[in-house]
């Protein structure tokens, strides 16, 4: 049972560092090639976990063979187009202004059902609003409505509004980010000054504390929510 | 392109080793067989059970010398059958029991041959 323990934490780290250093993103915006590959992935590390009887090394090349695969491919498709095609496919316009494109969704074996509730789950009820809608290759629909349809923008009213920063994490839950805070071109006496004046005594009673470039501070103590 | 590389530099390294692999474990397997053939021809030719014992003890002793690579890189449900056969023929040698040996050992080393094929990289083992 021990040996099935360590085995499952080995495999764990290995696929762990495995998909950290492909750099990719959460499920939801997989690529299809990326959703088998996780699958994939899943199924080769599971079976060596739960049967002692098979080496971990017979899980191991698999899974590293896999990731190295997608790695080529994943810079192949950066440099080819037709890869690109090919691997990922391409986005289909399925709404095109205001019409239905049949043909498309009959390509895409998207039903008008399954179209409607993507649809409504984006908050669109009133389909003569849409000017475009596409699915895109990872299975997501963007919409794009009508300009007039469009929630207005402080430039179409002529208005100016102060541009915000970029905040920048110094203090995650109780740790400081020393690094964040030298790129900010502060420093500890700075920080502690900000800290006082907030009512803190330490970084480590700090549950979240954000600099942005301008200079605006956002502070949240541990246990405030309570 | 720094990924790019070390990916092509990892799937080289797999492939190389796994086909290395192969080589390595059909080396000292394949001798290993041969050996246990030769054990049974000296029982069986000249009844040399001393010669015979020898040489299989030999060979016992280099699946010991091997042991961590075979749990290592092959099915446990494999190697334990050639432990299995690997006790069997020590039994009947000792007891020099003819039939019971000559059978044995010829399990033995057709087990072995067995793991070798196995790990091949034919297209058999591909498919």
């Amino acid at each position: 049972m021990f040996t099935t323990l360590v085995r499952t934490v080995i495999l764990y780290l290995i696929i762990i560092a495995g998909i950290r250093l492909m750099g990719k993103r959460q499920v939801g915006e997989l690529e299809p090639s990326e959703l088998v590959l996780s699958l994939l992935i899943a199924d080769l590390a599971s079976v060596p976990m739960q049967d002692q009887g098979i080496p971990l090394l017979a899980g191991i090349i698999p899974i590293l063979t896999l990731l190295s695969l997608a790695m080529i491919f994943s810079v192949a498709t950066m440099k080819s187009i037709t890869l690109r095609a090919i691997l990922c496919g391409r986005p289909s316009v399925v709404i095109r202004s205001g019409k239905f494109d049949q043909e498309e969704m009959r390509r895409n074996r998207l039903t008008v059902d399954e179209l409607l509730e993507e649809l409504r789950i984006q908050g669109y009820t009133d389909l003569s609003l849409i000017k475009y809608a596409i699915l895109e290759t990872n299975g997501q629909l963007s919409v794009l409505p009508y300009a007039n349809q469009r929630p207005v923008t402080a430039q179409q009213m002529d208005i100016s509004c102060p541009e915000g920063g970029l905040p920048l994490i110094l203090i995650s839950d109780g740790h400081l980010l020393e690094r964040n805070l030298r790129a900010r071109g502060r420093n500890l006496d700075w920080l502690n000054k900000q800290l006082v004046q907030r009512g803190c005594t330490s970084p480590q009673s700090v549950f979240l504390m954000t600099l942005d470039e301008d200079g605006a501070i956002y502070l949240a103590r541990k246990g405030d929510a309570k | 392109m720094k990924r790019f590389w070390g990916a092509c530099a990892i799937l080289a390294l797999l492939t190389g080793a796994t086909i290395w692999q192969g080589h390595y474990i059909a080396g000292y397997l394949e001798h290993m067989a041969q050996s246990l053939d030769q054990a049974q021809a000296l029982v069986e030719k000249d009844e040399d059970w001393d010669q015979a014992r020898r040489l299989s003890e030999d060979v016992f002793s280099m699946w010991e010398t091997h042991k961590f690579h075979l749990h290592a890189t092959m099915n446990h449900q494999d190697t334990d059958q050639v432990l299995f056969s690997i006790q069997s023929v020590r039994q009947y040698l000792q007891l020099e029991e003819l039939d019971q040996y000559v059978a044995a050992n010829a399990q033995l080393a057709a087990q072995l041959r067995l793991l070798v094929e196995l790990e091949q990289p034919t297209l058999e083992n591909i498919l």
